[in-house]
C-alpha cells in the first residue's frame, strides 16, 4: 500500500472531539427504545450498557497499543494488514466498510425519525423517504467538499445532555433496579446490550484520524481510552435520567413507540422560567445534528475506506476518480451512497442496528486477533503504548465480542438470526471480490460481457417463445405493451454490452 | 474506434441510468407507493402476492450488475478520453 501523508496537525483535544463527535450520535438517541423496552431489558439496560461500554473499552485498548505502533491511514485495515495481510485484512476493511454504510444509513433513518417529530406541527414526514433525501443532500455534499465543523456539535452535544441530567436530576428522577434481577430475563439483557453497543463505537473514528494526530504515540492511545470512558459515563447518565422520568409505566411497548425515549423523557421536565415545551424542542434539535453528526462521520469514514481498498487493488480503480472540480473522490462517494439509500429505504431501524453491531464486533475480533498476532510475531515492533495485562486485554475482548454475538442467536433472536445471515453473505460476496481481483481486469470485463450476452440471449429465448405463444403471456393493456418495448430495449442493449466488453482491448 | 468510444459512452451510460432506475423500481414496489403492486399485477394479468420478493430479488440483482457494467464501460471511455 503507498502511503499518504497528511499534515499532523491534531492535538489531544481534537482526537477527543473527534472520538466524542462520533461516539455521541444517533444511536443513544433512537436505540434505548428499543433496548430499554419492558420486553427487553427494562430498566437493567443500565447493566447492558456498562457491558456493551466495557467491551468497546476492552478492544479499544487493541486499538490504542496498533494505533500508537501503526499511526498510519486505514485504521483496522491497516493493522490486519500489518499482521495477517491478504484476504483477513480486505475481510477487515470490509466488514468495516459495511458497518460504515450500515451506520450511515441508520443515522439517516434517526435523522428522519427526529424531524418528524420536529415538525410533526407542520408536515407529516415519510421516514424512509426523508431519509433517502437527506442521503441524497449529504451526498451531494460530499462531493462538493463541504466539511463539518470538528468541535462544534460535540461541544452543544455535552450542553445538551448536560442540561437534561440537571434537569432529570432536580424534576421527577425515578430510582430504578438497574440490575438483570430476573434470570429470565438475561437473553432480554444480552439483546439491549447488541442494541446499546453502537452507541460506543464512534470512539474508533480517532484512529481514522491516526495519520493527522501529532505526536501520535500519546495522543491516540490516551484519546482513545479517555474517550472511550466519557463516553460509558455519558451514556450511562443520559439513560438513567431518560428511564428515571418515564419509569416504569412508559418502558411497555416502548419498542414500538413512535416517539423517541429521550423526546419522552424531555416532555416531563420542566424548567421555569422556559416554556414547559422548550426542553422538547432542544432534545428534538440535539436528536437531528446528533444525526447529521453520524452520518458525515459515517459516510468520511466509508470513502477512506473504499478509497484504500480501491488502492491496493481489491475494488476497481475507476473508484478512485476525483472531481475535476471538486478534487472529492465522486465515484466512490456515488457508490457509497447508493448503499446508504438501499439500506435506509428498508426503514428498519432494529435490524440496521444490530447487522451494523455484527460488522462491527467482527472488526474488533480481527483487531484484538492482530495485536495478539504482532506481539507474537514482531516482538521488536516499537510499541510506544502496550495494552495493559495481556494477554487478557485482547482475550476478554473477543470473549466479550463473542459473547455479545451469540447469546442472542443462541436464545433465537430474530434480528440476530437476520443479521448472522446478513454477515455469512457478507462474507461469501467479500470472498467473490477478493477472488475477482485474482482474476484480473481484462478477465472481469470478458466475465461482465459474458453474463450481458447470457441475460440477452435469454430475453431473445423469452420473446420467442411469447410470440410463439409457447408460454401463456398475454399483454392486456397500453402499459403492458410498453413494458414490452422496455424489455426489447434491455434485451439489445445487454447484447451491445455484452459484446463491447467482450471486445474491449483495456488490459490493465 | 471514434463510433467505439461513442456507443461505450452511449451504452455505458444507458446502462447505469437503467440500472439506478431499477434499484428504486425495486424500493418503489416493496413500499407498495402509489399503490405499484396492485399497477404491475394489473399490467402482467399474473398473480404476485407470492411470487413478489423473488421479482424484486432479480430486478434488484440486475439493477446492480448493469451499473457495475455500466461502469466499465464508461471507465473505458473515460480512459480513450483522457
Amino acid at each position: 500500500m503507498s502511503k499518504l501523508k497528511l499534515k499532523r496537525e491534531l492535538g489531544l483535544f481534537d482526537g477527543l472531539m473527534v472520538g466524542l463527535g462520533a461516539g455521541m450520535g444517533i444511536e443513544i438517541f433512537i436505540l434505548l427504545n428499543y433496548a430499554a423496552d419492558f420486553e427487553v431489558a427494562g430498566s437493567a439496560v443500565m447493566s447492558a450498557l456498562f457491558l456493551s461500554g466495557l467491551a468497546n473499552l476492552l478492544t479499544m485498548l487493541s486499538y490504542s497499543e496498533l494505533g500508537a505502533a501503526i499511526p498510519e491511514v486505514g485504521g483496522e485495515y491497516t493493522y490486519t494488514k500489518a499482521a495477517y495481510g491478504g484476504l483477513l485484512a480486505f475481510l477487515a476493511g470490509w466488514f468495516r466498510w459495511v458497518s460504515s454504510v450500515l451506520g450511515a444509513a441508520l443515522a439517516a433513518l434517526g435523522f428522519a425519525i427526529y424531524a418528524r417529530e420536529l415538525f410533526s406541527s407542520f408536515i407529516s414526514l415519510n421516514i424512509p423517504l426523508t431519509a433517502i433525501i437527506i442521503v441524497f443532500v449529504f451526498t451531494v455534499l460530499s462531493i462538493r467538499g463541504i466539511e463539518k465543523p470538528r468541535t462544534i456539535i460535540p461541544v452543544a452535544l455535552i450542553i445538551v445532555f448536560g442540561v437534561f441530567i440537571l434537569g432529570g436530576l432536580l424534576y421527577g428522577l425515578q430510582p430504578q433496579p438497574i440490575l438483570p434481577v430476573n434470570l429470565g430475563k438475561l437473553p432480554g439483557f444480552f439483546e439491549a446490550a447488541v442494541y446499546t453497543v453502537p452507541m460506543f463505537f464512534g470512539v474508533r473514528a480517532i484512529v481514522a484520524s491516526g495519520a493527522q494526530m501529532k505526536n501520535p504515540d500519546k495522543n491516540i492511545p490516551r484519546s482513545l481510552i479517555l474517550c472511550a470512558l466519557l463516553m460509558i459515563v455519558i451514556n450511562l447518565s443520559v439513560a438513567y435520567v431518560a428511564i428515571g422520568l418515564v419509569y416504569p409505566e412508559n418502558l411497555v411497548g416502548l419498542a414500538g413507540s413512535p416517539e423517541p425515549l429521550l423526546v419522552m423523557a424531555a416532555r416531563t421536565v420542566h424548567i421555569p422560567p422556559f416554556p414547559p415545551e422548550s426542553s422538547v424542542v432542544i432534545v428534538m434539535v440535539a436528536g437531528v445534528f446528533a444525526a447529521l453528526a453520524s452520518l458525515t462521520t459515517a459516510m468520511m469514514v466509508q470513502s477512506s475506506i473504499m478509497l484504500g481498498l480501491t488502492r491496493d487493488g481489491y475494488l476497481p480503480k475507476f473508484l478512485l476518480s476525483i472531481h475535476h472540480r471538486f478534487k472529492t473522490p465522486y465515484i466512490a462517494i456515488l457508490a457509497n451512497s447508493l448503499f446508504i439509500i438501499i439500506f435506509a429505504g428498508t426503514g428498519v431501524v432494529v435490524f440496521l442496528a444490530y447487522a451494523a453491531s455484527f460488522g462491527s464486533l467482527l472488526v474488533f475480533i480481527l483487531v484484538n486477533l492482530s495485536l495478539m498476532k504482532l506481539r507474537k510475531e514482531k516482538p521488536y515492533l516499537k510499541r510506544p503504548f502496550k495494552a495493559p495485562l495481556y494477554p487478557v486485554t485482547p482475550v476478554a475482548g473477543i470473549a466479550a465480542a463473542l459473547l455479545l454475538m451469540g447469546i442472542p442467536i443462541a436464545f433465537g433472536e430474530q434480528n440476530a438470526e437476520s443479521a448472522l445471515m446478513l454477515a455469512f453473505s457478507l462474507v461469501i460476496l467479500a470472498l467473490m471480490t477478493y477472488h475477482l481481483r485474482m482474476v484480473g481486469y481484462r478477465n472481469l470485463r470478458v466475465a461482465i460481457g459474458g453474463m450481458s450476452l447470457g441475460v440477452g440471449g435469454f430475453m431473445v429465448l423469452l420473446f420467442y417463445l411469447t410470440m410463439t405463444e409457447s408460454i401463456p403471456f398475454t399483454i392486456s393493456s397500453p402499459l403492458g405493451l410498453v413494458l414490452f418495448l422496455v424489455l426489447i430495449f434491455v434485451c439489445v442493449v445487454s447484447i451491445l454490452a455484452g459484446i463491447l466488453n467482450i471486445t474491449a482491448k483495456s488490459g490493465r | 474506434m471514434f463510433s467505439r468510444r461513442i456507443l461505450v459512452a452511449a451504452v455505458g451510460w444507458i446502462q447505469v441510468l437503467t440500472g439506478i432506475i431499477a434499484v428504486a423500481l425495486v424500493y418503489i414496489l416493496y413500499q407498495n407507493f402509489f399503490d405499484a403492486q396492485s399497477v404491475l399485477q394489473t399490467i402482467l394479468n399474473i398473480p404476485l402476492e407470492e411470487s413478489l420478493p423473488l421479482y424484486l430479488l432479480l430486478l434488484l440483482i440486475f439493477g446492480l450488475f448493469w451499473i457495475l457494467s455500466g461502469f466499465s464501460l464508461i471507465q473505458e471511455w473515460r480512459e480513450g478520453t483522457s
